[in-house]
């Protein structure tokens, strides 16, 4: 009986640390979002490219939430106002001063260094290639819906024949 | 692939610590206090090393050498690092994963240039200072060992604008803060497997020397001697 539960306490310990130091997306807190935005309509029914709203994708390290502006170019309080309870949602955030107040869901470890920009301009990879899910999401995921390890970052880099340099992701 | 290296030309140098403060600022090192300070824990990736130069006054001048990492080609600390924390890469630069490295420190006693440092103290700065970090490097924690990479978040962002653009990257375009902050052009940073590179040829000139040369070590930060 000791010994078994000796083997329970040690995978525990080991499988915490592998997690630790392996994992490099790590889940933040549950967030409720302020709405709930609907991927799945923006995608499907839309047919809007991920690209329209998250545009520091391309450009930057870091994919950002799109802020109420990006929103209000398409949709418009006169036409659609009072129709759809997350719609007024928007609408309500239209005269205000702030930015929509969205939750970050996920962060990247501190020694982690992932670019957007790298992957999808440099790279050409498409967004739903590491977001799979993304597309069929009906509302907010409260936690990460992607966490990727780093045996995830190289079967990736191995299959593509790029970088493994060490220094490419950590600094 | 090209081979990254350094030349610094001792005539030109005024020894005025403008690469370390730069590298400083663009690497996130903290200032370490007086305290540590005189317990000889400063720690600067790009350090003055004071000597004696030549001269016949009543005693010889004392000069100061910039000294950052070498990037040896055959690296001794690389040899000696036991989780394979530090290494070299296709590219010739020794690089240091911070977060794998357990704080051994048999680099920084393998290293006959003492350009590595370890990391005493959990790293803070000033009010004003920490909230303007370079984001693209990390911030080590206390019980590592740490040193100078060539500014390597300096290539991959150049390298990805070049992509951006669908065009190779242009010489110049990568260049370690300490080389774009040298008010003297004392410093000359490049493609050493380029014979036609400015780098390269400096590298190859008749005034061109190494640290330490005896040791096999093949730096790649290389010296060009004052006084000819």
């Amino acid at each position: 009986m000791r010994s078994v539960l000796m083997t329970v306490f040690a995978v525990l310990i080991v499988g915490g640390f592998v997690a630790v130091v392996y994992g490099i997306v790590v889940r933040a807190e549950p967030v409720t979002q302020p709405i709930a935005f609907n991927h799945a309509i923006h995608l499907d029914d839309a047919g809007l490219e991920c690209l329209a709203c998250h545009t520091r994708a391309a450009t930057d390290v870091s994919a950002g939430i799109p802020g109420k502006a990006v929103c209000l170019d398409c949709h418009d309080i006169d036409e659609e106002g009072g129709s759809h309870t997350e719609k007024d949602k928007l609408f309500a955030f239209e005269d205000t001063d702030g930015d929509i107040p969205w939750g970050r869901v996920a962060v990247t470890k501190p020694d982690v260094f992932f670019s957007h920009r790298r992957h999808v301009t440099s790279g050409k990879l498409d967004c739903l290639e590491c977001h799979p899910d993304q597309a069929e999401l009906d509302a907010p995921p409260p936690t990460a819906q992607l966490v990727m390890a780093m045996d995830d970052c190289i079967e990736c880099h191995q299959q593509r024949g790029v970088s493994e340099d060490c220094l490419a992701c950590h600094r | 692939m090209a081979k990254w290296g350094m030349t610094i030309d001792l005539d030109r140098c005024t020894a005025c610590q403008g690469c370390v403060t730069a590298c400083q600022l663009e690497n996130n090192l903290p200032p370490t206090g007086p305290k540590e300070a005189h317990a000889g824990r400063n720690y600067t990736w790009m350090e003055m090393i004071p000597f004696e130069g030549e001269g016949e006054r009543p005693k010889p001048i004392e000069r100061l050498l910039p000294r950052p990492c070498l990037h040896c080609d055959n690296p001794p600390c690389v040899k000696v690092c036991p989780v394979g924390a530090t290494f070299k890469n296709e590219e010739g630069i020794v690089g240091q994963i911070f977060t794998r490295c357990i704080g051994c420190r048999y680099c920084t006693t393998a290293c006959p240039y003492t350009a590595r440092y370890f990391n005493w103290v959990t790293p803070e700065w000033p009010e004003p200072m920490e909230d303007h970090l370079n984001p693209d490097v990390s911030v080590r924690s206390k019980g590592v060992v740490e040193k100078c990479t060539l500014c390597h978040h300096r290539l991959q962002n150049a390298r990805d604008q070049a992509r951006a653009e669908d065009r190779p990257m242009r010489p110049g375009e990568y260049t370690p803060a300490c080389v774009e902050a040298c008010p003297t052009s004392a410093m000359q940073f490049g493609d050493l497997s380029d014979p036609e590179s400015d780098v390269s040829k400096l590298a190859h000139s008749r005034r061109a020397y190494k640290l330490l040369e005896d040791l096999g070590t093949e730096p790649k930060v290389i010296y060009l001697r004052e006084g000819e």
